[in-house]
């Protein structure tokens, strides 16, 4: 789908494209909200790679907010007017931790945009030490919704051993986040 | 999140579909019930809700560096999306306001019906080769107006093959005549776009989809892409009126 084309799709028709992760509609809103962002963080004493840090922390904020359905945009520009929001709270709360505060965002007060989720937080740190084909498997199925059978084929597996395997790999998921909070 | 339970296979199986949303009927009654009365079951259901949003996330995550080497940096030319984009935010705005504005219901369901009529769907061959047996039996489940086992087989196609606009195109219209509007749209728009046989079909069928749903501006804009199509203009001409 051209960037151009998401004009075109009805509110029920975006959220479900961010619910479903379709990657050309993140794609296109992460390319067409930065520049906004990096505008604000370097009036505000950041350089380029703090702009480009903390709108990732922020995009991944926005998206998991719509995951728990926290928010629910309802068009582009409501989302886009919100992860703005969220990168420019993150950027004075980045500030404030480092005591830069006397800065043009002074009168802003940080609202609570995310909360805190540290069994999310524990799976995605866990999961980078998953195997490389655990997580291949595991992402297609639950990131790019891939079916079992598109798996097994990919795979040149059974649709009963993708099955199987897709199991195997989310109890040693659970296993590695378990050990590592005790 | 201490986790001093199992999750079996079949109950994964059954929490992730009542993540999905394909839970239903007395399925769906039992599950929520359980979950009312078993707090560890609960929990499970919590956990894999969480589990799975943890993957997709690092799955993102991991995505981010290549979403981020297609961002414009100031220096370069501006490229031709975000002058796009300007459009595409003013076009969102108008279809909004038209939205709120404009006279909607009998006018646009009477146009809508006057003009709908379902893709007949494509000659179907016999002796075909066996690379089109499948998509020909969607056919055929098509013609027959069983649209969900159309769909079903065309879906296995493009899993085992590869997608491509004409299945893409039919999927499209097997989902719009079950009024699944927005799974319609979202198979339709990439054909419209593309320089494929069913382009100007699939621009006729979003165009009608716009109308239905009170949105006359997108609509009208669809339509001024088919200026071939004569059906296509007259219904441009009575939006106009």
């Amino acid at each position: 789908m051209a960037q151009a084309d998401l004009s075109l799709l009805s509110p029920v028709a975006f959220l479900d494209a961010l619910q479903s992760n379709d990657e050309q509609v993140l794609q296109a809103m992460y390319t067409h909200n930065y520049p906004g962002v990096e505008r604000y963080v370097l009036q505000n004493k950041g350089t380029t790679d703090d702009a480009r840090d903390i709108y990732q922390e922020a995009f991944l904020a926005v998206w998991r907010n719509i995951k728990l359905r926290k928010f629910t945009p309802r068009s582009s520009l409501e989302y886009g007017a919100y992860l703005f929001r969220v990168s420019k709270n993150k950027w004075i709360d980045h500030l404030r931790a480092h005591k830069h505060l006397h800065t043009a965002a002074l009168e802003d007060q940080p609202e609570e945009e995310d909360d805190i989720h540290p069994y999310i937080d524990a799976v995605k740190t866990q999961f980078a030490v998953l195997g490389e084909q655990c997580r291949e498997l595991l992402a297609r199925f639950y990131f790019k919704k891939d079916s079992l059978r598109a798996i097994a084929a990919h795979f040149s597996w059974t649709e009963a051993s993708a099955k199987n395997n897709k199991y195997r790999c989310l109890k040693q998921l659970r296993a590695l986040v378990t050990k590592n909070e005790q | 999140m201490p986790q001093q339970y199992d999750i079996s296979p079949e109950e994964l199986e059954e929490i992730e579909a009542y993540l999905d949303g394909t839970l239903d009927g007395n399925a769906l009654q039992l599950f929520e019930q359980r979950i009312g009365t078993d707090p560890v079951f609960e929990r499970k259901v919590a956990e894999v809700r969480q589990l799975t949003i943890g993957i997709a996330e690092a799955a993102l995550h991991q995505k981010l560096p290549a979403f981020h080497a297609l961002v414009s940096t100031p220096g370069k030319t501006v490229p031709l999306y975000r002058r796009w984009w300007v459009a595409a935010s003013v076009l969102l705005l108008v279809a909004a306001a038209s939205w709120l504005l404009w006279p909607r219901g009998d006018s646009n369901e009477r146009l809508y019906s006057t003009y709908f009529s379902p893709d007949m769907g494509l000659p179907v061959t016999m002796g075909s080769d066996s690379a089109n047996y499948l998509f020909n039996d969607g056919m055929i489940s098509y013609k027959e107006e069983q649209y969900a086992t159309a769909l079903s087989i065309w879906e296995k196609v493009a899993d085992a093959q590869g997608d491509n606009d004409t299945l893409r195109y039919y999927r499209g219209m097997a989902q719009l005549n079950q009024q699944h509007i927005v799974e319609a749209e979202r198979l339709l728009i990439p054909v419209s776009t593309n320089e494929s046989t069913f382009a100007d079909d699939a621009t006729w069928y979003l165009a009608l989809i716009r109308l239905r749903s009170g949105d006359r501006t997108t609509a009208a804009e669809l339509l001024k892409r088919l200026p071939q199509r004569e059906e296509a203009r007259t219904l441009l001409e009575e939006l106009a009126k």
